[in-house]
């Protein structure tokens, strides 16, 4: 009962925020282009530090969340249009990626990963020799 | 929803949802310039902005992700703050098969007007992580002043 008075009294703003915060996301805008045997992923985060990204890769499935820091509540807002909320996004790798050479470099909130394609995976030409 | 189902231990409370609701609408239709967020319909030109006013200063953020310091440019004229400069285009090589390219570059500029003239000595803006904060302080004249009233 305490514990529900609390969430009462703390309810319409704060604690939406808080709740909305836990289970919403933006989806970073991305871009996607491939060379020969590369993936080059940009992924844009502003407000997103090196040190505030996680990029993991489980199964088939490779998770990028960067965190940010809420606008500070001090004072009120007069425009607000930045969205408070972390970034999360999911891509799905098939077989021909090399899970274990991903690069990710993290710049002016920009997060541009790297994948490489897997040696036994890229096209190859096969000689044909006269019978 | 199914946010509810994930957790049911959470309590669940439908206004929660309704708010929700309400503020997406006022984000889908209310002035400002971004209609769902970062996404498929979203190609506006202009950086999305905060602006807060404490008692002694004015605080603007602005998503810049990609822009260098020379890409960009700060100024204040009495109460106006403009905000200006080029978003490059990712650097894709031409022979790349390009699969998705949600990002914009281009030109942009930002007016904002503030209530009251600001101080243009002392505005300071500073460039992390891809987020533009520019400090405006309030001159002496528009500080908030406390009477002392005294009892006779």
């Amino acid at each position: 009962m305490a514990e529900s008075k609390e969430i009462e009294s703390k309810r319409p703003a704060e604690l939406a925020r808080q709740q909305d915060r836990q289970r919403r996301y933006i989806h970073p805008r991305t871009a996607i282009w491939s060379t020969e045997g590369k993936i080059v992923l940009k992924l844009e985060m502003p407000g997103v530090g090196q040190e505030s990204l996680s990029i993991d890769i489980e199964n088939d499935t490779m998770t990028i969340h960067g965190s940010r820091k809420s606008t500070p509540t001090e004072g009120k807002l007069i425009i607000n249009e930045r969205r408070d909320a972390d970034y999360a996004k999911a891509f799905t790798l098939d077989e021909s990626i090399d899970r274990d050479s991903v690069d990710a470099v993290m710049e002016n909130g920009v997060l541009t990963l790297t994948l490489h394609e897997l040696e036994a995976a890229r096209p190859r030409k096969i000689p044909v020799r006269k019978g | 929803m199914n946010s509810s189902k994930s957790k049911p231990n959470e309590l669940w409370d439908p206004f929660v949802e309704f708010e929700r609701l309400e503020e997406e609408f006022d984000r889908a239709f209310g002035p400002t310039r971004d209609f769902f967020g970062p996404g498929l319909l979203d190609r506006s030109i202009t950086p999305a902005v905060d602006v807060q006013e404490t008692s002694d200063q004015f605080i603007v953020t602005a998503d810049l992700p990609g822009l260098d310091l020379k890409d960009l440019d700060v100024s204040v004229t009495r109460n106006i703050l403009t905000l200006s400069g080029t978003k490059r285009e990712p650097q894709i090589p031409d022979k790349a098969r390009v699969h998705r390219n949600e990002l914009w570059a281009g030109e942009f500029r930002r007016t904002l007007s503030l209530p009251v003239a600001v101080n243009a000595d002392a505005v300071s803006a500073t460039l992390t992580d891809g987020v533009l904060t520019v400090i405006l302080p309030k001159p002496e004249e528009a500080k908030p002043k406390r009477i002392s009233i005294t009892a006779k």
